[in-house]
């Protein structure tokens, strides 16, 4: 392999385990589900790294987390918890230049509320950036709906919520269906209501 | 409005449907003034595309007039005469920026399955099921295109709607199929299938230096249309032995370049013919290859196997040991429309590509099943039924 290039992968991957040593950091002993995934945004590292500190776009990260600035600058996060409810939190977020790492976790006791991490590295060639993406604590009660394809597991939640940041920062919006195409179709319907009709009368006119 | 669905295997209806809303700031809407069958549809007819659900729209090959544009597209206009690339692109990823638009990486909004089955999640395809992105596709009065900017392209003036709407796919692909050969001047070709794709790589081997061109099929009217319209020289394969008759008709060599534009239900003859169709009834495998099989046999030592024909999942008595002692190389891929359509619309205005004649069947949108029966069961010579969703 090119020295170069095996310089540039090693300080990724060696910068990506640090993410994930620092998020896991205090909690040994209590694994929380960790969904983990990577992907390549075909952009510089510096126009990446500097489109995470836009307000709303961290947050696309995690889908089902909305991200507010309050008044005070603080970030707060609405959560889907499990049950279906909803949780709020002040989160402290840290941004490592030098690292181009950004680490988020909830201020005080973190209960049930995710906290996670994410480094930039620039990836070999002409590939632009790669984003590595660590997400603590359980999926949301409803998957995105834009990938429901498979069960969805911690490492799918991370993986849909970094295919819309890249999404955002190369083509400025994430990609939507049609929502018909999701819905069920007027034959479908006449099926379903001849089924009803025919459990109902058992077939008698 | 209406739109033809899939609501089942070899089950079509045309079902009123919502129209199609403006999503994202790229988007257009475009009114189907043409919209083709395509072989490829058949895969999802005959159930072996997996992730089709009753109701969806499928059809991917058309052309339009925009009528409604998102307030981020800056190239189209309501009124503008467009074709539209059956597979999308961004244009901002680096496969897009590349060229290699249908490898985008933004396009496709339910990439899980693909990434599961084929490690990595490819375009959006119009009407191609959800591990295409399910997008809803063009056999309906209106469509919703993403990325408008990127995969609508003008029509110039003089080329007719019946020119443009094969631009959107049958054109690049076999465009495509040709240009992956790598063509040299005194090359032969030889080209499996010669339905609209097959037709179309045939003109465009010629178009880059093919000496000569043959075309292999069992219909006769096929054959006759490629002997007549691209110039290819017709094989019979269920009247000749092909790895005969390319042998002598290459001196022993074997044609320089192959091109598979059959794909995963190629028929085949005798006892392989029979296995291939049991395993794949049966889903011990989901690709029938006999064509592909024998293009690797045929190709001359060192020559090039570029495959169009789509294939979707995995296939049994792949001749790989063939394709490495010989020294084969193998290419293929979805079309890259957005890179091909606007030369191929130069070299349709200049006369180069008349695709017009793939046309057989014009029909309006409410006899979709019935067009569609004809080309599966090829039906009344029917090379294309193409529908007209506005009457």
């Amino acid at each position: 392999m090119d020295p170069k290039l095996h310089a540039i992968t090693t300080t990724a991957s060696s910068a990506a385990s640090k993410v994930v040593r620092r998020i896991r950091g205090d909690r040994s002993g209590s694994a929380p589900p960790t969904g983990t995934s990577a992907i390549t945004v075909h952009r510089p590292l510096d126009e990446v790294f500097g489109a995470l500190a836009e307000p709303g776009l961290l947050s696309r990260v995690v889908p089902g987390l909305t991200e507010e600035i309050t008044e005070s600058g603080s970030h707060r996060f609405t959560w889907p918890t499990g049950d279906g409810g909803t949780g709020s939190a002040e989160y402290r977020i840290t941004f490592d230049h030098p690292e181009c790492s950004v680490l988020w976790e909830p201020v005080g006791d973190p209960g049930p509320l995710p906290r996670g991490g994410i480094v930039c590295a620039a990836a070999p060639g002409a590939w632009g950036t790669e984003i590595h993406a660590q997400l603590d604590e359980t999926a949301p009660a409803d998957p995105p709906e834009t990938d429901q394809d498979l069960t969805l597991t911690p490492d799918r939640l991370v993986r849909t919520g970094l295919r819309h940041l890249k999404q955002v920062i190369e083509t400025g919006e994430v990609m939507l269906v049609d929502l018909s195409s999701a819905d069920r179709s007027a034959g479908q319907k006449r099926r379903t209501e001849k089924m009803s009709e025919l459990l109902r009368t058992g077939g008698r006119p | 409005m209406k739109a033809l669905c899939w609501e089942g295997v070899n089950e079509l209806s045309v079902e009123d449907v919502p129209d199609p809303e403006l999503l994202m700031a790229r988007d257009a809407i475009v009114r189907v003034g043409l919209s083709s069958v395509c072989g490829s549809d058949l895969h999802l007819l005959d159930g072996y595309v997996p992730t089709m659900r009753e109701g969806d729209v499928i059809g991917h090959e058309f052309m339009g007039e925009v009528v409604e544009v998102g307030s981020a597209v800056s190239r189209l206009r309501p009124g503008d005469r467009v074709v539209v690339g059956s597979v999308l692109g961004c244009g901002q990823c680096r496969f897009c920026r590349e060229g290699a638009f249908s490898l985008c990486d933004n396009t496709n909004p339910h990439p899980a399955v693909q990434e599961r089955v084929y490690g990595h999640a490819t375009a959006g395809i119009f009407g191609y099921s959800h591990a295409f992105g399910g997008l809803p596709g063009s056999h309906a009065e209106y469509i919703r295109v993403p990325f408008a900017d990127v995969n609508a392209v003008p029509v110039p003036e003089g080329i007719s709607d019946e020119q443009a709407v094969f631009a959107s796919d049958a054109v690049p692909t076999g465009w495509m199929a040709a240009e992956m050969c790598g063509i040299e001047p005194g090359d032969v070709v030889a080209v499996w299938g010669s339905g609209g794709v097959g037709l179309m790589a045939m003109h465009a081997a010629y178009l880059l230096g093919a000496s000569d061109v043959i075309a292999i099929d069992r219909l006769p009217e096929r054959l006759a249309l490629a002997e007549q319209k691209a110039g290819a020289i017709p094989l019979d394969y269920e009247q000749a032995d092909v790895a005969e008759v390319l042998a002598d008709l290459t001196g022993g060599r074997g044609p320089d370049r192959c091109i598979e534009a059959v794909g995963m239900e190629s028929h085949g003859q005798g006892i392989h013919g029979a296995y291939d169709k049991v395993k794949q009834a049966l889903r011990l495998q989901t690709d029938r290859s006999v064509s592909l099989r024998q293009a690797i046999h045929a190709c001359r030592k060192g020559g090039t196997v570029s495959i169009v024909g789509v294939f979707g999942g995995v296939l049994d008595k792949f001749p790989l040991g063939a394709a490495m002692n010989k020294g084969l190389t193998l290419r293929m891929g979805q079309q890259h429309a957005a890179s091909y359509i606007p030369m191929l619309l130069d070299r349709i205005a200049l006369g180069e590509i008349d695709p017009s004649y793939l046309l057989t069947h014009p029909m309006p949108l409410s006899e979709g099943p019935d067009g569609y029966d004809r080309f599966k069961n090829k039906r009344d010579g029917c090379v294309r039924a193409v529908f007209r969703p506005g009457g």
